[in-house]
């Protein structure tokens, strides 16, 4: 269940890393705002769960791309460094703009259904199958539409070569800003797949976006593939730790893990050598 | 951005002149300003200048965006805090030691880190900052986890002949103590960066494997920048926490790196005046815009986003430009 979301979010942040050629520190501020777009539509408009997840996913899609256009896109031609200052203040804009909306309380999501379903003397509420089977569908869908349409073609090309792709005539601008706003809008769907689980507030983007560094680097930067196994493979371990181990170190072991595999190989798992 | 550096050190005498105005100024700001609220702000706005100058050493001269700067300002301060309050050590013994602490885990940690490249280095010590402070804030028993460390001591008085003694209960002297290490740090990081290891990192920031090629042992030189800039980013966080008495797990929140890179950004990155600017300016500014809250973050982030945009070299860069600007006027080019 927590490997599905990271395995969304982890491809998300690959995705726009084919464009951005950075990390996009601001994913996790971005699907914070997703969750909260969709618990918004939900108890104020009243609009059923599928409909809100649509509605958030198809907000962020633009709000995705509104980012790249006005905050990352001028900065191409300056030094990278230059693109995650502006993604740190992108940051401090998403997550203290929902502090004062929504205030710094933990909200609970309401339910899709409440079924509980008993396998294999397990316990299994209906929540967490939705979570696991739409996050598969999504990941299946989104690599037949990489590999086998026109515009899936062009994001491929583009983030192989900005120039290569541009003298084959793809207008690269509308397909960055169209993966950016995909990569947004897939934040956005794990984020309100998994709000009903977990609690919504603020700052829940910060430990989501560290997992899903972890899992692209691990899995190595820009690769598909790479990102759907680094994120259920970090999701288990996780549950496993903190489930047979200890739940309170499990942050700083993960992390320093990963501060060592960059020591050693930045380039990941299943990262092709620069 | 290396013409401008070189223009802002070798200015003529009226740059002198200038410098020991200021000097003065600062000496006597405690008799003009009397308040105690304004008076608090100085003494915070030191500290951040302090922290602001020791981030600029990397990311500035060296170019290595260190997102963990603030989680090493919160070793710093939990050392120093612990070493008072757990070991009954002097504060002038536990600062030193504070430092050095803050130091050696930059340093260990900088050995790994720093052999990352390009954009791997600021994804390694952002990891590292939330390594750093969950460990922090849920290490109940030495740290005091989420609730933090209180009651700590102000700087043992320094007894002085004739049984006088300097005593750091009031503001105003703890004022004067941070002045001091401002200067401290503007003079050690003035020296480094004209000295020869400071063209080296100057010649990293440029082009790292450039560097290398001429004969650069840039990893040394990395570590060398990134172990100092810790020392003194551990140094104002021993101030901080002798000056507030309290600490509190936030202190080593990536959030607060956050805080420190907009300072050095909006100052100017890569100059020597841009910190001491950010960390004086915008600190009051967000004292004036206390009322608006949340509201203040979200306007800094867009200032952020914008001088980034416009203004890559910050506020000093833009003055230096206009300077050009003004000199050059109505000559042919």
């Amino acid at each position: 269940m927590l490997g599905s979301i990271y395995a969304m979010v982890a491809l998300g942040l690959t995705l726009i890393y084919g464009i951005l050629e950075i990390p996009n520190f601001a994913h996790g501020a971005l699907y914070m705002i997703g969750a909260y777009i969709a618990f918004l539509v939900i108890t104020s408009l009243g609009v059923p769960y599928w409909l809100a997840l649509i509605l958030s996913a198809v907000l962020l899609f633009f709000l995705g791309m509104f980012v790249e256009r006005f905050v990352f896109r001028p900065l191409y031609v300056q030094p990278v460094i230059n693109s995650f200052i502006a993604a740190v203040g992108l940051i401090l804009i998403l997550e203290n703009g929902a502090l004062a909306i929504w205030g710094p309380a933990f909200r609970r999501f309401p339910r899709a259904s409440s079924t509980v379903f008993h396998v294999l003397g397990m316990t299994v509420t209906s929540q967490r199958i939705i979570v696991i089977l739409t996050a598969v569908l999504l990941i299946i869908a989104l690599h037949f539409f990489i590999k086998r349409t026109r515009l899936g073609a062009a994001i491929e090309a583009t983030s192989q070569n900005r120039e290569g792709a541009q003298l084959m005539g793809i207008n690269t601008s509308l397909v960055g800003g169209m993966t950016f706003g995909l990569g947004t809008a897939l934040a956005a769907i794990a984020a309100t797949l998994v709000a009903p689980i977990l609690l919504i507030y603020p700052t829940m983007g910060g430990p989501v976006i560290g997992m899903a560094f972890v899992i692209i680097i691990l899995g190595g930067m820009g690769s598909f593939f790479g990102a759907v196994v680094g994120g259920y493979v970090i999701g288990l371990a996780e549950t496993l730790f903190s489930s047979y181990v200890t739940t309170k170190y499990v942050d700083t072991l993960i992390f320093g893990i990963l501060v060592l595999i960059l020591a050693v190989k930045p380039t990941g798992l299943f990262g092709k050598t620069h | 951005m290396e013409k401008l550096t070189k223009t802002m050190f070798l200015r003529d005498s009226n740059k002198k002149l200038f410098y020991l105005f200021l000097t003065a100024f600062l000496l006597a700001a405690p008799l003009i300003i009397t308040g105690k609220y304004p008076q608090h702000i100085m003494v915070m706005c030191g500290i951040w200048v302090i922290a602001s100058l020791a981030l600029n050493l990397i990311l500035g001269y060296t170019g290595q965006l260190n997102l963990a700067h603030g989680t090493f300002f919160g070793i710093g301060a939990y050392a120093t805090a612990l070493l008072v309050q757990k070991m009954g050590l002097s504060f002038w013994l536990a600062l030193p030691l504070g430092c050095a602490i803050t130091a050696l885990f930059g340093f260990l940690t900088g050995l790994p880190t720093l052999r990352t490249k390009g954009h791997y280095f600021p994804i390694a010590t952002m990891c590292l900052g939330i390594a750093i402070y969950y460990l922090i804030a849920r290490w109940d028993d030495l740290t005091g986890g989420a609730r933090g460390l209180f009651g700590l001591p102000r700087p043992d008085p320094i007894p002085l002949p004739f049984g006088k003694e300097i005593s750091f209960e009031t503001t105003t002297a703890c004022y004067y103590l941070v002045l001091f290490f401002v200067f401290l740090t503007i003079l050690v990081k003035s020296r480094l960066v004209r000295s020869l290891a400071g063209k080296r990192l100057i010649a990293i920031r440029g082009h790292e494997d450039l560097a290398q090629s001429l004969g650069i042992d840039t990893m040394q030189a990395k570590i060398l920048s990134f172990t100092l800039s810790t020392l003194f980013a551990g140094l104002a966080g021993g101030l901080f926490s002798a000056y507030m008495g309290t600490l509190m797990a936030e202190q080593a929140h990536y959030l607060l790196s956050f805080e420190m890179l907009i300072y050095v950004m909006i100052g100017g990155i890569g100059t020597m005046a841009g910190p001491v600017i950010g960390g004086i300016f915008l600190p009051i500014l967000g004292e004036i815009l206390q009322p608006l809250a949340g509201f203040r973050l979200i306007l800094f982030g867009l200032l952020l986003i914008l001088i980034i945009r416009y203004l890559p070299f910050g506020i000093v860069g833009g003055l230096h430009a206009a300077t050009i600007y003004f000199r050059h006027r109505g000559t042919p080019r």
